[in-house]
């Protein structure tokens, strides 16, 4: 029982910090990012390139460091070349869903190229295994359920205490208003997306430990993220956060009573019947 | 700062809206745009502010020319536009809210001391500081609009149509804290319908008709308040 627990919450926790990115493009720009997994997969490959000994061997906390800095660079850089040119103009939301499709194509085939089909292994952040309400434990789950809420517990106070914070904010509830306070609406972007893809990268990062890097590690949990997205409630942060739990226990529960196979059909069996009772989400608004 | 308005044109892509649009603000005073609806009153703050791509013409503010500068520009140089539609940021705190409005780097510094004057002018708003704008009453929301307006620091204040909706005696009471605001040196440009309002407060009026400024009030003899009544309602009623 304890273990079906444990393993719900460490997926809930993968999936708030991979959902509460994607919740928080959305909310400020009005697009979806479907080159989020993308983001997540490149970070775990950028950890293991330089920590381990087939790449510059610099260690675990040097490949922490540099794929945490790197998915910020990355975000930004993907928010300038795939979303940015698109903003304002007639159909943004449906132009930014094939950019992001197709930049996501190309850097998965890319890195495919580059660092071939085999699976990588990245180190755990942290080994060993902890005794916990008589089960056995993986450290680096554990590590997972602490640093999801730390990290999201610190996004949501920097959205309403920090100067920029409050300014995301008040772009995603009325962007002309925001401009005439004179905030900047695109260096807001570019920090959103930067955010949201460190959020993706450490996920990224967690996931390589607890399982295996390859291209296209960053897809399942991308679909997942959707499912939570929309679960949650569009623009809605702590709606992500909740469902992005409740989903993570209906798939563990699942996946230990009735089989990983039907897993997925059970989890959109819930979706549906939430969606029919709320069709805006657990903690969505009317639009 | 004097703001000057000369031979404005803009609009929403092709379709220009103000065909040359002549006002002027001298420093420390207020004027008042009045007209019907769709002619162009809040095309004229949005080009002021920044807001609509590519003006044509020229505005200048004291020594800047702000001929097609971006919002944050407008801001910086202590141009304020208030917009119409008062609840600005229904899913946040008024306290949140106000300390948004002193965004620009000037009025970030100067935030404590706006504070105590936002909230001495609307000690109703300190009341409510902790509750989310979208449960605000329409008066309350209406100065908080015109408060976070004044935690932006502004030398020119642009309000529209900040009586909008308001029942005749929380309109008065707002009448009043706009007086206050204006005593203390701030220049406005005010847009409403209510040409009393308008004349109570203003010591100029524009009429504005079809993207252009058709009548000039300088003072409020009642031979023009009559030309005015006659313009802008076609008939003067007895």
């Amino acid at each position: 029982m304890s273990a079906i627990i444990v393993s719900g919450l460490v997926s809930g926790s993968l999936y708030a910090l991979m959902a509460s990115g994607l919740s928080l493009v959305w909310g400020a720009l009005g697009v979806f990012n479907f080159a989020h997994g993308v983001l997540l997969m490149m970070a775990a490959y950028a950890a293991w390139w330089v920590s381990s000994s087939s790449g510059l061997g610099a260690g675990l906390a040097a490949g922490v460091v540099a794929a945490v800095v790197f998915s910020a660079l990355a975000g930004a850089l993907l928010y300038w070349v795939l979303v940015r040119p698109w903003l304002g103009k007639p159909d943004a939301e449906l132009s930014v869903i094939m950019t992001t499709i197709a930049g996501a194509i190309f850097l998965e085939n890319l890195v495919l190229e580059v660092f071939g089909g085999h699976y990588k292994e990245l180190d755990q952040v942290v080994t060993g295994t902890v005794m916990l309400a008589g089960t056995t434990v993986q450290a680096q789950d554990l590590m997972a359920i602490f640093l999801a809420p730390a990290l999201l517990g610190g996004v949501a106070a920097l959205l309403t205490r920090s100067r920029t914070g409050l300014a995301v904010r008040a772009i995603a509830q009325n962007r002309d208003a925001a401009r005439l306070l004179g905030i900047n609406i695109e260096r807001i972007y570019l920090v959103t997306f930067a955010v949201s893809a460190v959020l993706a990268g450490i996920a990224g990062i967690t996931i390589a430990g607890l399982f295996s890097i390859s291209p296209a590690m960053g897809n399942d949990p991308l679909l997942r993220a959707f499912v939570v997205v929309v679960f949650g409630g569009l623009g809605s942060l702590i709606g992500t956060i909740a469902g992005a739990y409740v989903i993570g226990m209906v798939e563990a529960v699942s996946s230990y009573y009735i089989g990983i196979y039907w897993t997925p059909v059970v989890l959109f069996l819930v979706l549906i019947a939430v969606l029919t009772v709320r069709p805006t989400g657990l903690m969505g608004r009317a639009p | 700062m004097s703001l000057v308005v000369e031979d404005l044109r803009a609009g929403y892509g092709r379709i220009e809206v103000l065909h040359g649009i002549n006002i002027e603000v001298p420093d420390g005073s207020r004027i008042g745009l009045f007209g019907p609806n769709g002619h162009g009153k809040t095309t004229l703050l949005r080009a002021i502010s920044g807001l609509l791509q590519l003006p044509r013409g020229r505005v200048r503010f004291g020594g800047d020319d702000l001929t097609g500068a971006n919002t944050q520009r407008v801001v910086e140089c202590g141009i304020i536009h208030v917009p119409q539609g008062s609840t600005l940021f229904p899913r946040m705190t008024v306290l949140e809210a106000l300390t948004l409005g002193a965004y620009s780097p000037h009025a970030w510094q100067r935030r404590r001391d706006n504070f105590d004057r936002v909230f001495t002018l609307f000690p109703r708003l300190s009341e409510r500081r902790d509750q989310q704008c979208r449960t605000l009453s329409g008066g309350e929301r209406q100065m908080a609009a015109i408060a976070i307006g004044l935690m932006g620091d502004p030398r020119l204040l642009m309000l529209d149509e900040p009586t909008l909706g308001l029942a005749p005696k929380v309109r008065a009471d707002l009448e009043q804290r706009i007086q206050t605001i204006a005593e203390s040196g701030v220049s406005m440009i005010i847009v409403d319908q209510d040409v009393e309002l308008l004349f109570g407060l203003c010591r100029r009026l524009y009429l504005i008709e079809q993207g252009r400024v058709s009548l000039e009030v300088a003072d409020r003899g009642e031979v023009q308040h009559q030309e005015v009544l006659r313009r802008y309602f076609g008939t003067v009623s007895a």
